[in-house]
């Protein structure tokens, strides 16, 4: 659109193409992905509850080595020991009836090598979730997580001779039990947190990924998560591993069918970037309005590494993740890029946490966040430079949108700085749609609709134009939806 | 964690009230039940994660204020009413003397005892006197219910409505090596102007004392009131100041905080804005050198729509010294169309002292115009250059800087008010610590 | 040649590197600059942007992002290497900043005062300060609200140009360094600048000027006119070498071409 003529008209046939898209791709998350499988059709289901005969039951039925099963029951002493954190979204969180969850689900025995193994009823649900399709164009390897286990797997053999590793954290647990166990839990110990320490009891699924000195992965790594079952937990596994100079872009998306009552998602995401490497996690998570998405997510960056996290947060009721870089070698640099979009029951509270150990590392966070419909976005972020850590460089960059009245954004940043070479900026701005940039873009044709959504996309933008294409176009798509009806 | 003995508190409780009109012996009881209630604050809660409350409370009932107030400060030896339009002085929570300008004393502007007040003036006080309640979400006030139980004094000002003050009232305070517990009151009736100069000095460089210390300010319609606090204690020192103030309909508040001393200060201000139209201003400056503790916590709630703040909050740590800022900023639904800005700007001036910066935002509508910047840095080494090519040497040209960082802020002292003297200090401390 | 008055800036194959923030260094800028500045003339430094000018001046007056290599840099004399950015200006150089720094909260009178009595080594009383104030402000055309503004803080370019006039003409440098002290000036401004630096023009003092353009060299006539291309000084002659520079370009003079 050029400012002096408003839209021309194959602009506004594509604008007009693009809604009645976005109209089809669903209009409601029921029909796209709020779809639940028949559940007797499950292999096996734990009991409700929580307890060591549960996390016994896991490790057996898993057949994990006596190493992994002692670090379970341990983590369960770790989880019930601690106390529901204080802070946050104290009032939702006290809701969580843990007694009340089934923690292992299996949706079936064997894991598919082929699209065409996978049982049909499983397919039908990728086939909505759109996920074979995607892997015809262009995925590296598609590791989608059904329930707890793996069912469908694949990875192009140009990444297994290059030696990269890209399976299910179960397999990897078997089949690269050395290396995981060198590394499994040193990123984030069970007793980080109460809800790392309940991963860690109950963990299933989730991806491993090893990337070998100096391979440079050249398309993206891509997983799919989803909760069927109600009242279901879900506690995925991720530890990827990226060796000298190396690089790896993983991404993640997740959604979940709506039911009536609450399900938890609590993963535990560990990332080690060796010397030199660089290690991008993107993920869009579009939890039904009923998850409660309490995840840790952190990583490990050596000398001269590079760590980004691309994080986007749609879906959910309470979601509490603070995507953290510990940037313990010289010159390690943290990339921390953030959208939370809160609407109508939802708390996004999300953020960051970054530790410079070392001297002359460097960190750039930016978050975007917008509210609607009386939904809650919460940036919460600590910067931590330690003694030594001369020359570090923080900059953060909060900016939260406000559509209406009845909704709310908190910023709390923490900066403790220790050191004197620093330099630490933080800044942070809320406003709403101005009605300056809102009469501009109507007098030239747009509808008020039409012309926030422009305003929020572009608000977004400098986190969009970090996805790949069609995640880009997808995330434009699901705000679109969550932007409907929002002007009167 | 556990609270010191109550009965000992109890009875200094009474002892205290006696004398006290009933309405008042009454406000001291409930607030020492809430306090005997409450407990301590937790250390988990994020407002005490930098300093341990246990550390704040009192191993004694308040010691009996000392009675001599020793050498006046210099600005008020020359006995005329030249620079202030009143003069006060306190020691250990208790007024000693007051004086006002005879020449304007028609004015009908009063500086006097805040408990003779509430028998005497019971009208101005009653309905002012503890009617800041914490709107702040209990956070960090728990104190102010020991210090209502126990205050053994304070300063009442009032400025009648349409009053303007040309000269600020001042009063200095000074405390010694015991434990004091003071309530003051400051209110600014509508349309006046007025300025409020108050600085607290330890009675001995070497007094380790602990004070805990209320002020209530309540700015009227259209008033403009500015209060100065000027904190020069010595380095034992504990100080636990709560200030509450309350603002309406198109009133402005003003505040300037210098804290320059005390080896551990907690420090609440909370401001709410009333109503529409109304402003607060406030400035800051720590300087913490040494093994200082300074933390500071401000809550602006603007709690009406049209209203608006600016904060802008500077430190620099030298030494072993450690600063936090905590500022929290929060505009409810009911806010609309408010405007707040907060900055925060810390100097690190040694590789040993530290800074931490935790600016809040808590916005429940949309129609608001809203930021806070953080920066932490060292001196400026262009900045700094600049200055050695024009001939300063290293020390001089870092003493410019930092004086330079603090000097919006000491703009705003009243000429001739302890501007010169805070320069002095920080320049003092400048020449020592580099 | 007299030997009894050393040459007040004396260069012999100056190398020059820059230092990072974490204390490596890196390639050098400046590699190998001669030059000899008497006192009673004024030298004028050409080049293109990036050719090292900057970076003479910013090392003449020792600022820390720059280190010596090789060579040496002498002033009356004695090697400036080592000697601090202050004392520099206490025996007598100035350093006009092509940007200079803005210091908020410091006023300029108090800056200007300190920077004197740095540079003098005692106090100058008031009654001395500031009429000598008075008629460089007037001189400059600056009003004297100027005074009581925070250094450089929300000066436009014009205005801190004046700024670091009015501080050189109180400081009387025996050597004045001005770096691009031309740019971004309009006419009057840069008449202003000129005439300043002519005022100070005396058989004592040298000045040095560092600039892209020859637009200044039309109203400060230098003695000596040097070309620095990528470091190195390519060509010294008199002044009607700027006015060739000027109507020729640089490209002539660079290594290598006819």
């Amino acid at each position: 659109m050029t400012p002096d003529n408003g839209p021309t008209p194959a602009e506004t046939a594509a604008a007009e193409r693009t809604a009645s898209e976005a109209r089809d791709i669903g209009g409601d998350y029921d029909r796209k992905y709020g779809f639940h499988d028949d559940e007797s059709a499950y292999d096996f289901k734990s009991k409700k509850g929580l307890d060591h005969a549960i996390v016994e039951m896991i490790s057996r039925y898993k057949k994990e080595p006596e190493w992994m099963r002692e670090r379970r029951h341990a983590a369960l002493d770790v989880f019930l020991a601690k106390p529901m954190p204080r802070w946050g979204n104290s009032k939702l969180l006290d809701d969580i009836d843990f007694a009340n969850i089934h923690y292992y689900v299996r949706a079936s025995e064997r894991q598919g090598k082929t699209w065409e193994e996978v049982p049909e009823q499983v397919k039908k649900t990728f086939d909505r979730l759109g996920i074979p399709e995607a892997e015809r164009k262009f995925l590296a390897g598609v590791t989608a997580q059904y329930e707890s286990e793996v069912v469908y797997h694949s990875i192009r053999e140009d990444l297994d001779k290059l030696g990269v590793v890209f399976t299910d954290m179960d397999t990897g647990l078997r089949e690269h039990e050395e290396i995981v166990r060198r590394h499994w839990g040193t990123v984030i110990p069970s007793e980080d947190n109460k809800f790392s320490a309940l991963n860690t009891a109950v963990w299933s699924g989730g991806s491993f990924v090893y990337v070998p000195k100096g391979v440079k992965v050249e398309i993206p790594l891509q997983a799919y998560f989803r909760i069927n079952t109600e009242n279901m937990g879900q506690f995925e596994r991720t530890l990827i591993i990226a060796d000298e100079g190396s690089q790896v872009h993983y991404i993640e998306g997740c959604t979940a069918p709506t039911y009536s009552s609450d399900s938890l998602h609590s993963a535990v995401v560990e990332l080690i970037a060796m010397p030199g490497s660089k290690i991008r996690y993107t993920t869009i998570q579009n939890w039904s309005k009923n998850v409660y998405n309490l995840v840790t997510k952190r990583a490990v960056a050596h000398a001269g590494a590079r760590v980004e996290w691309i994080d986007g947060n749609l879906g959910s009721k309470l979601t509490m993740k603070y995507p953290a870089v510990y940037l313990v070698g010289e010159r390690a640099h943290a990339e921390i890029l953030s959208v939370a979009f809160s609407g109508k029951d939802q708390h996004q509270d999300a953020g960051s946490k970054v530790v410079h150990v070392a001297p002359n590392t460097t960190s750039v966070v930016t978050s975007k966040s917008i509210s609607k419909d009386g939904g809650r976005g919460t940036y919460r972020g600590l910067v931590k430079v330690h003694k030594g850590a001369k020359g570090a460089k923080v900059n953060v960059k909060c900016d939260a949108l406000i559509l209406d009245a009845a909704s709310r954004s908190d910023t709390y940043p923490t900066m403790e700085v220790d050191e004197k070479k620093v330099a630490v900026e933080h800044e942070a701005t809320v406003s709403k749609v101005g009605d300056e940039q809102l009469f501009f873009l109507m007098s030239r044709g747009l509808t008020e609709e039409e012309a926030t959504l422009l305003i929020v996309n572009g608000f977004i933008e400098p986190f969009t134009k970090e996805l790949p294409m069609e995640y880009a176009v997808e995330l434009n798509r699901l705000i679109q939806l969550e932007m409907e009806g929002s002007v009167g | 964690m556990s609270v010191s003995p109550l009965s000992p508190l109890v009875s200094a409780s009474l002892a205290r009230a006696s004398g006290d009109p009933d309405w008042l012996a009454a406000a001291r009881a409930a607030g020492l039940e809430r306090y005997a209630k409450g407990g301590l604050p937790s250390r988990a809660e994020h407002l005490w994660r930098y300093t341990d409350p246990v550390r704040l409370v009192p191993g004694s009932a308040p010691s009996d204020p000392e009675t001599r107030f020793g050498d006046l400060p210099p600005d008020f030896a020359d006995g005329t009413f030249e620079r202030a339009s009143a003069y006060a002085i306190a020691r250990d929570g208790v007024l000693l003397r007051a004086a006002v300008d005879p020449l304007i004393a028609h004015l009908g502007f009063l500086v006097e005892d805040l408990r003779a007040a509430a028998a005497s003036r019971r009208a101005l006080v009653e309905p002012r006197l503890f009617a800041l309640r914490d709107t702040c979400d209990g956070a960090g006030g728990r104190f102010d219910d020991l210090a209502a139980a126990l205050f053994t004094g304070g300063t009442f000002v009032h400025v009648p409505r349409g009053v303007t003050l040309d000269r600020p009232v001042r009063i200095a305070h000074r405390v010694g090596g015991g434990f004091a517990a003071s309530r003051s009151l400051v209110v600014a009736e509508a349309q006046c102007t007025a300025t409020v100069v108050i600085d607290l000095s330890s009675a001995a460089e070497t007094d380790a004392g602990t004070l805990h210390e209320t002020i209530e300010i309540h700015v009227g319609r259209g008033a403009e009131l500015r209060v100065v606090f000027v904190q020069r204690l010595g380095d034992r020192a504990t100080h636990a100041p709560v200030v509450r103030s309350r603002v309406e309909r198109d009133g402005v508040l003003d505040t300037v905080t210098v804290a320059l001393g005390g080896g551990l200060v907690k420090s609440l201000q909370t401001v709410e804005l009333a109503e529409p139209g109304a402003r607060a201003n406030a400035l800051g400056i720590v300087f913490a050198d040494g093994r200082r503790h300074l933390d500071h916590h401000t809550f602006l709630d603007h709690a009406a729509p049209s209203t608006s703040s600016d904060l802008d909050y500077r430190a620099a740590v030298a030494g072993r010294s450690r600063s936090s800022f905590t500022g929290r900023l929060r505009i409810p639904a009911a806010g609309a169309r408010s405007s707040a800005h907060q900055s925060n700007r810390n100097l690190v001036l040694a590789d040993t002292a530290r800074a931490d910066a935790i600016p809040e935002l808590e916005i429940l509508t949309n129609d608001v115009s809203c930021s806070h910047a953080v920066a932490t840095s060292p001196i400026d080494e262009e900045q700094l250059h600049f200055a050695m090519t024009r001939g300063l040497s290293p020390a001089d040209a870092r003493k410019l800087i930092v004086l330079g960082f603090f000097e919006p802020a000491l703009e705003k002292i009243p000429p001739g008010m302890l501007a010169d003297g805070v320069r002095e200090v920080l320049e003092r401390k400048l020449g020592a610590a580099s | 040649m007299s030997t009894s008055h050393p040459p007040l800036l004396e260069l012999s194959d100056l190398r020059v590197a820059p230092v990072a923030d974490d204390g490596s260094v890196g390639k050098e800028i400046l590699k190998g600059i001669s030059l000899t500045l008497r006192a009673g003339t004024v030298h004028a430094l050409m080049g293109r942007n990036g050719s090292g000018k900057s970076t003479l001046s910013a090392v003449l007056m020792g600022h820390p992002k720059f280190r010596v290599t090789g060579g040496s840099m002498k002033y009356l004399g004695e090697d400036l290497t080592g000697i601090p950015v202050h004392e520099r200006a206490r025996k007598g150089l100035f350093l006009c900043f092509q940007y200079p720094m803005a210091l908020p909260g410091v006023g300029v009178a108090q800056f200007l005062r300190q920077s004197v009595k740095g540079v003098r080594g005692a106090d100058v009383p008031s009654k001395e300060f500031r009429p000598l104030v008075k008629k460089h402000l007037e001189a400059l055309g600056i009003p004297q609200t100027f005074m009581t503004r925070y250094v450089n803080d929300g000066f436009s370019g014009g205005e801190k140009k004046r700024m670091e006039m009015l501080h050189m003409l109180l400081l009387e440098p025996r050597l004045a360094i001005l770096d691009e002290v031309d740019s971004g000036l309009d006419v009057d401004a840069l008449k202003v600048v000129a005439e300043s630096i002519n005022r100070l023009r005396s058989p004592e003092r040298g000045q040095l000027l560092v600039t892209h353009y020859q637009r200044i060299l039309d109203y400060v006539v230098p003695d000596e006119v040097h070309v620095l291309l990528d470091g190195e000084i390519v060509r010294s002659g008199a002044a009607d070498l700027a006015r060739e520079v000027e109507s020729r370009g640089y490209e002539w003079l660079a290594k290598g071409a006819a």
